[in-house]
């Protein structure tokens, strides 16, 4: 008998899976497979507090009263016709029975072309504990890529004492995140932190020199540097479903119930959320979500479909990182060509909040060590 | 039960906790949450448990039991 739910990937969307299943009295089996010996786990302080600290209570998600089997094992691929989901652990290759098949499998750090493959990177538990491990307070680090990973972690550093250089070649750092916004305010903070900033910058090649790193940026200048960190953006993990015939394009599609697409079906059986899903929206373009919030809300969203449950009402897109000490929150969908508002500051607080958009309604905010009003949005 | 309490030095002030269980959490003119008066010993544990697991901080902790 197959009468169980298999969940591929122990990550936030899971935890939040679960969770509301068994809220809402669903009591199947559930076999979460995850080869990562740290799941289950969450991500945010991953590349905070426990990149600084490496204490396994700022990871850990404890998923004892959920009635969860975790098994360690790499899933390789999916026999649709089969119902049954492909495993390799150290024991060998085995398969895997479902009724309900649920992709997890999140993303991995995308790389440079040109990039060495034993350039570091950061996205699992074990990325933050051998970057600590590599990065002693003295030692020069450059990271290519100034998005969230690559803010969060030139900041955490620069505090710790290493010497930073934060390399994009878009025109400042968060760009896609802020779409544009506040580009100088968030430079001039990570430079009042030491890190030395280069934005517009194309990388020629990235080669050996001594027991250095040396970057060749277009315009003839060089990067020397003790460490090198690739964080230029992530992929969703999904290359192990390439033979299964559920991908699209190289894409795992989903519709709006988080059933797989797959030769333009919608799967009966067959279920995917968080980083790894990608939607297709009405003009035929393609999206993708990257945050904490939208997968718990996919999550949510498929726990409940699968239940027969009504759905709670959607939350406001949500994310934040952490530039230099500050806490930068967004709330709602930014626009770089909509008008940015500053509604009030403190400089004492170091805390600024902004309006995105032109009127209040419609509008998208940024807060930078406004959590009094970010959390009045969150919770209206 | 253990003592519920939320780390200060944590809470970053998602609001999380606070709309899982309102009657156990509250957000205070900073934007930061703690544990009702008179709640940190009497509250709900399953509610509870979500809004540990939904803190994206870790900052929930309960005392004298795991932590």
């Amino acid at each position: 008998m197959t009468n169980h739910m298999v969940v591929v990937g122990g990550s936030v969307s899971t935890t939040a899976f679960v969770e509301r299943l068994r809220e809402l009295g669903n009591r199947d089996r559930i076999i979460v497979v995850d080869s990562d010996p740290d799941a289950p786990y969450d991500r945010p302080p991953v590349s905070k507090h426990y990149l600084v600290g490496a204490d396994h209570d700022d990871i850990a998600v404890d998923w004892s009263d959920l009635d969860v089997e975790l098994i360690r094992a790499r899933a390789t691929g999916v026999d649709t016709d089969a119902n049954a989901l492909l495993l390799e652990d150290n024991g060998g290759e085995r398969r895997l029975g479902f009724e309900k098949l649920v992709i997890a499998t999140g993303a991995l750090p995308a790389r440079l072309p040109i990039e060495p493959p034993d350039t570091l990177v950061l996205r699992s538990a074990e990325d933050a504990r051998r970057l600590r491990a590599h990065t002693d307070a003295g030692q020069s680090v450059t990271i290519i890529g100034a998005g969230a990973i690559g803010v969060e972690l030139a900041s955490s550093l620069a505090e710790r004492g290493s010497s930073v250089t934060l390399v994009d070649r878009a025109s400042g750092p968060l760009e896609r995140l802020l779409a544009g916004h506040l580009a100088d305010e968030a430079t001039s903070w990570l430079e009042s932190i030491g890190v030395s900033c280069r934005w517009n910058a194309g990388i020629e090649a990235i080669e050996r020199d001594g027991d250095k790193w040396r970057l060749d940026l277009s315009g003839g200048q060089k990067i020397l540097s003790d460490l090198l960190v690739s964080a230029v953006g992530a992929r969703p993990a999904v290359a192990w479903l390439v033979d299964s015939g559920l991908l699209t394009e190289g894409a795992l599609l989903v519709d709006d119930h988080g059933r797989v697409i797959s030769r333009g079906h919608a799967s009966e059986n067959i279920f995917a959320m968080g980083d790894v899903v990608t939607r297709r929206l009405e003009d035929g373009s393609f999206r993708r979500t990257e945050s904490w919030a939208a997968a718990r809300q996919h999550a949510t969203d498929l726990a409940e479909d699968l239940c027969g449950h009504g759905r709670r009402p959607t939350q406001k897109p949500y994310f934040w990182t952490e530039v230099a000490g500050r806490m930068v929150q967004v709330v709602g969908t930014l626009d770089a060509a909509d008008p940015l508002t500053l509604e009030s500051s403190n400089p004492d607080r170091r805390s600024a909040f902004y309006r995105v958009g032109a009127d209040d309604a419609n509008a998208a905010w940024i807060g930078v060590n406004s959590q009094p009003k970010i959390a009045r949005l969150l919770m209206s | 039960m253990g003592e519920l309490w939320v780390d200060p030095a944590r809470c970053q002030g998602h609001a999380r906790c606070w709309m899982i269980a309102p009657d156990t959490f509250e957000i205070d003119d900073e934007g930061y949450s703690h544990v009702l008066a008179g709640r940190e010993g009497a509250y709900e544990e399953e509610a509870v448990k979500k809004a540990i697991r939904n803190c994206p901080e870790r900052a929930i902790k309960i005392l004298g039991v795991d932590g």
